[in-house]
C-alpha cells in the first residue's frame, strides 16, 4: 500500500486506520475523503450534472508510472510510484520529497461510465474527468397539465 | 492562508489562496549542487528563482483550474509555492541554470572554480 521512505510504520498505521474507517463508513456513503489521516496523492474532487472532475498532485511522475481504474461502478483507484533516484556519487543535504508505492480509492457518490473516463496529466497535475452514468444523471421530469 | 474578497457582477466572490512551502531535496554532486522542488500543476513561466548573495529563493505561481459546479473534496488550493535557501558553497551564480519537467523545478549550482577540490602535487625535496 502507501509506503514512504521517511515514515514507514507510521503509513503502515494509516493504512489498518483507513481500513477500519472503510468498514465503519461502508454503507454510509460518506467516506469520499477518507479525510482525517493524510492520503496520498492529494486530491481535489468536484461534480457537475454531468461528470464528476478528479485532479490530483503527481510531481514528478509520467503516465507509465500512473495507472486508474474504476471498480464497482463508483470507485476510483489511482496507483502508482514515484521512483527513487539514488544518484551514483554525491550526496543529500535534505530529502523531502517521498518516493515509494501509493494508491487512494475515492468513492464517488453515484456510477460513473467508466469507458467515457478521460485523463491528462500536465505539469505534475493529473486531471481525470469522469462521466456520470445515464442512469445516474438527474433528470427533468415534465409535468402534463391536465 | 488568506482570503481574497473580490467582485463579479457585483456579487461578491471569496477566493481562497495560500502559500505552500515546496517539498525539497538537495543533492551534493563532486562538480554542482542540484535542487529538486515539487511543484505540481506549475507551469514553466509561472516559476522565479533568484540568486543573490549566497541566497536562493524559489517562488511559484499555481494558476487555478477552471472548475464548475460544487466541491466535494477539495485538499489543495491555487496559490504560492515560496522557498528560500542559504548556500554555504561557493557557486558560480553565472552559471546557475533551471528547468521546470512534470511539476518539478530542477535547479543547477555549479561550484565555483576556486571552490572545486584539487589535487595538490607533492613534490619531492
Amino acid at each position: 500500500m502507501t509506503t514512504s521512505r521517511l515514515l514507514p510504520n507510521l503509513w503502515a498505521n494509516f493504512d489498518r486506520l483507513h481500513g477500519e474507517m472503510d468498514r465503519l463508513l461502508e454503507g454510509w456513503g460518506v467516506d469520499l475523503t477518507r479525510g482525517l489521516v493524510p492520503s496520498y496523492p492529494p486530491v481535489n474532487v468536484w461534480e457537475d450534472a454531468d461528470a464528476f472532475y478528479v485532479e490530483a498532485e503527481l510531481p514528478g511522475m509520467n503516465q507509465e508510472q500512473i495507472q486508474i481504474s474504476v471498480t464497482h461502478k463508483n470507485q476510483l483507484m489511482l496507483q502508482g510510484e514515484r521512483l527513487d533516484q539514488e544518484p551514483e556519487k554525491g550526496r543529500w543535504h535534505r530529502r523531502e520529497r517521498g518516493f515509494g508505492r501509493f494508491q487512494r480509492v475515492l468513492k464517488l457518490p453515484l456510477p460513473i461510465d467508466a469507458d467515457k473516463v478521460e485523463a491528462k496529466l500536465e505539469h505534475g497535475l493529473l486531471q481525470l474527468t469522469l462521466p456520470k452514468a445515464e442512469e445516474a444523471k438527474p433528470r427533468k421530469i415534465a409535468v402534463k397539465a391536465e | 492562508m488568506s482570503e481574497l474578497v473580490t467582485k463579479t457582477n457585483g456579487n461578491p466572490v471569496v477566493q481562497r489562496r495560500v502559500t505552500y512551502t515546496p517539498s525539497v531535496d538537495i543533492l551534493e554532486l563532486p562538480d554542482e549542487l542540484v535542487l529538486l522542488v515539487d511543484l505540481p500543476g506549475v507551469k514553466a513561466e509561472n516559476v522565479d528563482v533568484h540568486f543573490e548573495r549566497g541566497e536562493l529563493t524559489v517562488k511559484a505561481r499555481r494558476e487555478a483550474t477552471p472548475k464548475s459546479g460544487r466541491a466535494l473534496v477539495e485538499e489543495f488550493l491555487p496559490g504560492e509555492f515560496s522557498r528560500g535557501f542559504l548556500i554555504s558553497q561557493d557557486v558560480a551564480a553565472d552559471q546557475i541554470t533551471a528547468e521546470v519537467k512534470d511539476g518539478v523545478l530542477k535547479v543547477h549550482l555549479p561550484k565555483s572554480q576556486a571552490a572545486l577540490p584539487r589535487r595538490i602535487a607533492v613534490k619531492g625535496a
